[in-house]
């Protein structure tokens, strides 16, 4: 998750606080005037790397999605110039013990709701189609609604005040005329299949999905805004989704549930042709002949 | 590869392998390009198993979208229309359905699971509440195209489940099951309607599909469609109900098929809609789709095996699911539903009349009484049984096997069969329809038995001649000749029988004919149905002619100019509007066509039946020309008179052809269309018509007889005798009949085609009008099609003069379809219809003249049938009587002459009566049968309700082989007697209530009569003691004369029965055993009487008929102390004084004369008479105890005087050696 700031002209808050001459501690207040959250892909792979807490390695892991469209919000001070809204981010400092154990800690605090629409993403590759609603802030969260702690006990990484995750994904159900026989076809005795065009079909309605991306008991989460990673294991809390057209089932996990149902994409569970291949060989001139080698 | 490898394989086999790893690379890339590429596809796994397939039922619901969750209304029933008995204020009908106005366009779009229900009663239960949390999923992934995996919910607490499985969004299977259970067995199963994707119509539905076939084209098609039986074997003892209700033999209800393809077309709703039922099976099925299935009833036999039988009729077995609220899915405490398995109606008992009484074990025909005719088939099944069944199991300790034939079973709360003898029907005036009833049956079962009399003396003829031996041939012959006496009379009783029961037609013409117009009425009424017509066109206006006004109000309110794409568009979707009116206009015309045709058919069907005058002149005719020849000069007729013979033959054979034409097309057209009246007509005048064929057969061969008499006879002598010896009876009969019919058919015949071809006028009349009336609209449409093409030719200019020409004209069309104006279509229509309506009830008011005319015609025709069959039975018994004469016993074709004469008789006793007066006989059984049921209400218990618990209340056995027991009746009907407590209490044979009644039930002739008989002295209301006590010193005769034992209560007599068909031996009981707790007084007379204080009566008689004789065993005692008095004083009292009966025995006095307690005043009187015993009479006999005194006095009567007793019983000696020395103790 890739975070711009767009800082205020004006208003900026800095503290400073020094003890026993070498341990101090700093605070920053960068009043903000907007922010735009976007989902990082592994192509950035540093920026993955740093921004997800990952090694080299897990980021080579990573599916290497190509977004055409990706889920971003725009995040602005709200309401008018001047009002009481504040909007801003803190940077906090603190070094207690000689250097050891410094530890920065980046708050982005908000009084109004940030996030003010939904925002639709378009992965091509693998091709899914999604919408992702406004992200519901956690009320616990007060009015901080994201956080990066550069000691952070799961790594340093961005966490934002939402717990759950609500999408939707195109029609799940594609109902089409079917040929039922011709006591059946009415008065008019026709069938209602004309052989020269299509069948009529009826969509069903948009599949509702709220997931909690993270399994474990926590309030602040990975960001919303990135399908796939967002559906990595994810718990599924609520679905509604139509298997056969108009039969609409729902799934609301109850807190006395006894099964978790998770969701994830398929990829996750299928190998994959490895990234890196022999060079070409014809591209090997030295091949040695067989009879040099004896 | 490893570089390494790549090198090494390069070291050797360079370029091949370069070619191989270049290809491999490419693929790897593209491999790798396509899974990057790929649909993302998420799935739902189960978080604790994430390399299984998900299979989820917790924390699910499910709904149906109704309109207001943004689904389009549906209809998907085969109806047009709700029925009115629907309440469609219900918000089910709101909510989901299309209103009728737009219900041709719904149907376009047949989208949906709900469009796997056919029924309305299933739709109603399962959209009254269509939310759910019954559901499940199996392995559910997402994705951009749309969901893969399976959904099931079952709806209407679990009796309907939609099944789906689908692949990216496209559903490829879809099962809708519905539970349900077999109706009056109640093996649970299930209704399964199967949609799947294939490219081929379904070979079940190719009837239907055929017109649509969509070859290639892979849609969603109706694929299978059938029931499941979930339980094959329905174990009647592990029911609920079966503590309180045992089956006696009935094991389970059995399904071998346990699929068996069914079509919903064979099903339909309730009449109330609280369920809906579909046959098992259709027969009429032409499409060799559906297969017989098998199931039937699971019996016990005498070892407890299981013996199966399989229902010849599958089709009236039914698959029954219940809508009702508030019911689950658990079909055992589904209520039992009226005619799916029970009926409300009374189940009758026809007791047979007594049988002939002559001979213990004698010939006895017992006709079959029983009303299988009004019987119906859904609870009255015909079996074929694999086994003999024990039908005594459960009842009596000894097995009685049986093979089946059929079975009645219901689950009804009904206590007791109606005996048409009970109060309600002797009470009041239906006696006499009770007693018609009992009449027509005797008939009807006399008629079916009547060739079995006559076939049963081959049967007899062939044992008689095996016992007696060719020895004895003067005996064999004696004895066959009593035997066809016997077998004639009983025959030519019967068939007075069938005449009597045939003259109940002339009385109860009139109330049949009532029902059966009745029944045509509706059916005229359903056929037409004004308000379904009038409903289409006005759906018409507010429907298409709304639409296409919509249409126009759209571009006048844009007068642009009109370009080409806007003409075509209007022009196509007019086109398409003004064929849909067209159509619905051809529909108003539809029903009359199918009416037209039936009635028109039937019309046509009778005028081939109007030459009976032709006939009649034409015999005539020949019979007065033959008697000319025959009167001329014998050598110059001879050459006529074979002409005459030549000409007549051929005419009488062209004749039989035409009636059997006529009779053939009549037949055909009734067994086509089943209209009730009309097919009574028919089948009246089949019976008429055979008998015209017999006629014409007989003359025909008597007409060859003749040919061959004169043959013989020389030339100049006259044939006259031979004349009147071969052909004149029959061809004077012919001739009758010829004339009858002319003169009593030809009028009604003519009457009733007349009627036929008015009313079919008058539908076609009323069909040209209404045409008349459409074409009204017809011309309305053409005038739109040419203001149609004005509005195309306006391309470029401005359209707003031609569209408003267009709108008004539709606007009139609208006005006359809607209207309510004296012009408008309804009014017309009114008008159109009132002279039909007229003429169809003229028709109807003026057709039941001729029906009531043909019933009375039926009935003489049966008279006129039994007649003949008199004349056929004398004629054939003096044949036989020859025959006999003829016999020799030493040969080995002895019999054949015999048998012959036999098979004829029987033969022509069933062309010319059984087959003709059956139907007559049996339309007037169920016409009875129906008036009795409406009595039989107000009998308690009669009447059947709901109850769970299975009851077997009849079943039709095939009769034993049993010697001794002559049973010449095809089937025997064994009645559960009690319904209330089945079985224990009410054992089949082994305890019934009435042993007279009860065996006639079996239908079995067993020695009753004979039984009675030895059974008559035991009778104890009117026992008179006189007969007993009798010369006793003092003339007890006369004073004992009025003394008779106080009745019985009927508890007290026990009668039971048993059949070992095993040990080949039937035996009967009847048990008394009686305390009266009174004293009754045997005489008074001037002061001195005698009383039997408590008498008690203890009686026991046997009778058990072996293969060889028949034995009756008899003990009787009569007890009690017995008092003398005088004066009101008692002076002697014999303590447990005995009379015992038995047969060896005789009547005996037993005393003890310990027991005899005499006044005191008497003491000395008997001591001092001690030594004088008096003289004992003959027979008498002083009983003495092993010390040689005195115990008693019995008096013995030898068999001789037994015999005398009961040659003369008015002189019998019985006991008055007894009373004397009883008397000489006394005094």
């Amino acid at each position: 998750m890739a975070i711009e700031f767009t800082f205020d002209s004006s208003g900026h808050e800095a503290y400073l606080a020094i003890y026993e001459g070498t341990e101090f501690f700093s605070k920053i207040k960068l009043r903000l005037t907007r922010a735009s959250l976007t989902p990082v892909y592994p192509r950035y792979r540093e920026l993955h790397a740093a921004l997800r807490n990952m090694s080299g390695r897990e980021v080579d892991d990573e599916w290497d999605p190509f977004v055409g469209r990706t889920a971003s919000w725009e995040v602005s001070s709200g309401g008018q110039e001047g009002g009481n809204s504040e909007f801003y981010l803190e940077l906090v400092y603190e070094n207690r013990s000689m250097e050891r154990d410094a530890a920065w800690l980046m708050t982005l605090v908000s009084s109004d709701d940030p996030f003010r629409h939904a925002s639709l993403q378009v992965t091509h590759a693998p091709f899914s189609v999604s919408r992702f609603d406004k992200p519901r802030m956690d009320p616990e969260g007060g009015e901080m609604f994201a956080q990066w702690l550069s000691n952070d006990p799961e790594g340093a990484q961005w966490r934002f005040a939402v717990e759950t995750v609500t999408m939707q994904l195109p029609p799940q159900a594609i109902g089409e005329t079917m040929e039922r026989g011709a006591r059946l076809w009415g008065a008019q005795r026709v069938t209602p299949i004309d052989d020269t065009k299509p069948v009529l079909q009826r969509f069903s309605r948009c599949t509702q999905l709220t997931v909690k991306p993270s399994r474990l008991p926590r309030r602040y989460t990975v960001h919303p805004g990135d399908l796939l990673t967002t559906l990595k294991d994810a718990q599924l809390e609520r679905l509604t989704v139509e298997v056969g057209y108009p039969l609409e089932l729902t799934y609301a996990r109850t807190e006395r549930a006894t099964r978790t149902v998770v969701i994830s994409e398929v990829g996750g569970s299928l190998g994959r042709p490895a990234i890196s291949l022999a060079p070409d060989l014809q591209a090997r001139s030295d091949v040695p002949d067989v009879s040099a080698i004896r | 590869m490893s570089d390494r490898l790549a090198q090494w394989y390069g070291l050797h086999h360079k370029d091949a392998v370069l070619q191989i790893y270049h290809a491999l690379r490419r693929q790897h890339l593209a491999n790798r390009a396509s899974l990057s590429n790929r649909l993302a596809v998420f799935t739902l796994k189960d978080g604790a198993y994430p390399e299984k397939p998900l299979n989820l039922a917790e924390d699910l619901t499910a709904r149906l979208r109704s309109t207001k969750a943004g689904a389009p209304p549906v209809f998907p029933l085969a109806l047009d229309e709700l029925r009115d008995s629907f309440d469609k204020a219900e918000d089910w009908v709101a909510d989901f359905l299309a209103p009728s106005s737009n219900l041709a366009n719904i149907r376009k779009i047949p989208i949906g699971l709900l469009y796997t229900l056919e029924f309305a009663s299933e739709l109603r239960a399962v959209l009254r509440n269509p939310l759910t949390s019954e559901v499940r999923i199996h392995d559910l992934s997402l994705s951009a195209l749309g969901g893969s995996g399976t959904a099931q919910a079952s709806f209407d607490n679990g009796r309907t489940t939609f099944e789906v499985s689908s692949s990216n969004g496209q559903a490829w299977r879809i099962v809708k099951s519905r539970v349900g259970r077999i109706g009056v067995s109640w093996n649970r199963a299930r209704h399964v309607v199967v949609y799947g994707r294939s490219t081929v119509p379904s070979s079940q539905f190719i009837n239907e599909q055929e017109d649509a076939k969509h070859p290639g084209r892979p849609l969603l098609r109706k694929l299978e469609e059938y029931i499941e039986i979930l339980e094959p074997q329905r174990m009647f003892s592990r029911e609920h109900s079966a503590q309180s209700n045992r089956c006696g033999c009935l094991h389970s209800f059995c399904f071998a098929t346990e699929r068996i393809y069914v079509n919903s077309a064979w099903g339909c709703d309730l009449p109330d809609h609280s369920g809906y039922e579909i046959a098992l099976y259709n027969p009429d099925d032409s499409s060799g789709f559906y297969v017989k299935p098998w199931l039937g009833p699971v019996t016990f036999d005498a070892n407890e095996a299981l013996v199966h039988h399989w229902h010849e009729h599958p089709e009236d077995v039914y698959f029954y699911s219940n809508s009702d609220e508030g019911v689950g899915s658990d079909t055992d405490i589904w209520s039992p539903k009226e005619d799916v398995d029970y009926q409300a109606r009374a189940t009758f008992s026809i007791v047979a009349p007594a049988g002939d009484a002559g001979g213990l074990l004698g010939r006895k025909v017992v006709p079959d009484y029983s009303l299988a005719v009004a019987e119906n088939p859904r609870f009255t099944m015909r079996v074929t049984p694999q086994g003999q069944a024990n039908i005594a199991h459960g009842r009596g300790d000894k097995a009685l096997l049986a093979s089946l034939r059929s079975l009645q079973i219901e689950r009804t709360s009904a206590t007791s069969r109606v005996d048409l003898r009970a109060k309600p029907f002797q009470s009041r005036d239906p006696k006499q329809t009770a007693a018609s009833l009992f009449k027509v049956v005797a008939g009807a079962a006399e008629a079916r038995n009547i060739e079995a009399v006559i076939a049963s003396l081959l049967k007899d003829a062939r044992q008689l001649l095996k016992s007696i031996g060719s020895d004895g041939c003067m005996a064999f012959k004696e004895r066959l000749t009593a035997e066809v006496d016997k077998a004639f009379t009983e025959a030519k009783a019967a068939v007075d029988t069938i005449t009597a029961a045939g003259s109940e037609l002339a009385g109860s013409a009139a109330s049949m004919v009532d029902g059966q117009l009745k029944e045509m009425q509706l059916w005229l009424a359903r056929a037409l149905n004004g308000d379904t017509c009038k409903a289409l066109v006005r759906d018409l206006a507010s429907n298409q002619l709304q639409a296409l006004r919509q249409v126009l109000q759209q571009i006048l309110q844009q007068p642009q100019k009109i370009d080409e794409a806007l003409a075509a568009s209007l022009t196509a979707s007019f086109q398409r509007e003004l064929a849909a009116v067209e159509l619905l206009l051809n529909r108003l015309v539809e029903p009359l066509s199918g009416l037209h045709q039936t009635l028109a058919r039937y019309a046509l069907g009778l005028s081939s039946w109007q030459g009976h005058q032709a006939l009649a002149t034409e015999v005539h005719q020949a019979r007065e020309d033959l008697e000319l020849y025959l009167s001329g000069d014998p050598a110059a007729m001879r050459r006529k008179i074979d002409t005459w013979i030549a000409v007549t033959e051929k005419r009488l054979s062209d004749l039989r052809e035409n009636v059997s034409q006529a009779n053939n097309r009549l037949e055909g057209e009734h067994s086509r269309n089943r209209q009730g009246t009309l097919g009574a007509v028919a089948s009246q005048l089949g019976q008429w018509g055979r008998q015209i064929e017999f006629a014409l057969n007989d003359a025909s061969s008597a007409l060859v007889a003749f040919s061959e008499a004169i043959a013989t006879v020389a030339a100049d002598k006259p044939l006259r005798n031979a004349y009147d010896k071969c052909l004149k009876t029959s061809l004077e009969a012919l001739d009758a009949f010829a004339a009858y019919s002319a003169a009593a058919l030809d009028g009604p015949l003519k009457a009733t085609a007349g009627l036929l071809n008015g009313a079919v006028q008058a539908i076609d009349d009323f069909g040209e009008e209404l045409r008349s009336i459409t074409l009204g609209s017809h011309s309305s449409v053409t005038a739109l099609k040419d203001q149609l093409k004005v509005v195309e030719s306006s391309v470029g200019a401005s359209i707003k003069p031609a569209v408003e020409q267009l709108d008004t004209l539709i606007a009139q069309m609208q006005e006359f379809c809607a209207g309510s104006t004296q012009s408008s279509f309804a009014a017309l229509y009114e008008r159109q219809i009132e002279p039909l309506t007229r003429a169809l009830k003229d028709f109807v008011v003026a057709f039941k003249t001729v029906l009531e005319k043909l019933k009375i015609e039926a009935e003489r025709s049966i008279g006129s049938a039994g007649n003949e069959a008199q004349s056929v039975l004398t004629l054939q018994q003096a044949a036989l009587l020859k025959a006999i004469g003829n016999i020799d016993c030493a040969a080995a074709d002895a019999l054949d002459a015999f048998q012959a004469g036999v098979e004829q008789t029987a033969q022509s006793l069933r062309d010319r009566l059984s087959v003709q007066v059956s139907p007559m006989l049996d339309e007037l059984t169920q016409h009875y049968v129906g008036v009795v049921s409406a009595i039989a209400q107000d009998i308690p218990g009669a009447i059947g309700e709901a109850s769970a618990a299975l009851k077997s209340i009849k079943m039709l056995i095939e009769p034993p082989d049993i010697p001794h027991f002559c049973i010449n009746t095809g089937q025997i009907e064994c009645v559960f007697d009690d319904l209330r407590t089945q079985i224990e209490t009410s054992p089949f044979v082994a305890r019934l209530n009435d042993l007279e009644g009860g065996i006639r039930d079996l239908g079995m002739a067993l020695p009753v009569q004979g039984f009675q008989n030895s059974l008559k002295m035991l009778e104890l209301q009117g026992l008179r003691f006189n007969q007993v006590i009798k010369q006793a010193g003092m003339d007890f005769e006369a004073l004992l004369k009025k003394f008779q034992l106080p009745s019985l209560p009927d508890g007290t007599i026990r009668f039971s029965h048993q059949v070992d068909a095993e040990k080949r031996i039937a035996s009967a009981r009847v048990e008394v055993d009686h305390t009266f707790t009174s004293t009754e007084q045997l005489f008074n007379i001037a002061g001195f009487s005698m009383d039997v204080r408590h008498p008690r009566l203890q009686v026991e008689s046997r009778l058990q008929a072996t293969e060889f004789q028949a034995i009756t065993r008899t003990q009787a005692r009569f007890g009690g102390d017995w008092i003398m008095n005088f004066g009101g004083q008692p002076l002697v009292t014999f303590r447990d004084a005995n009379v015992q009966y038995s047969d060896s025995g005789g009547f005996r006095f037993d005393l003890d004369p310990r027991n005899v307690y005499p006044h005191p005043a008497l003491l000395f009187i008997t001591q001092a008479f001690q030594a004088k015993l008096p003289k004992l009479p003959e027979g008498g006999k002083v009983e003495k105890d092993a010390e040689g005194h005195p115990i008693g006095v019995s008096l013995t009567q030898d068999e001789r005087d037994r015999d005398k007793y009961q040659r003369n019983p008015e002189k019998n000696m019985g006991f008055d050696g007894i009373g004397r020395s009883v008397m000489g103790w006394a005094i």
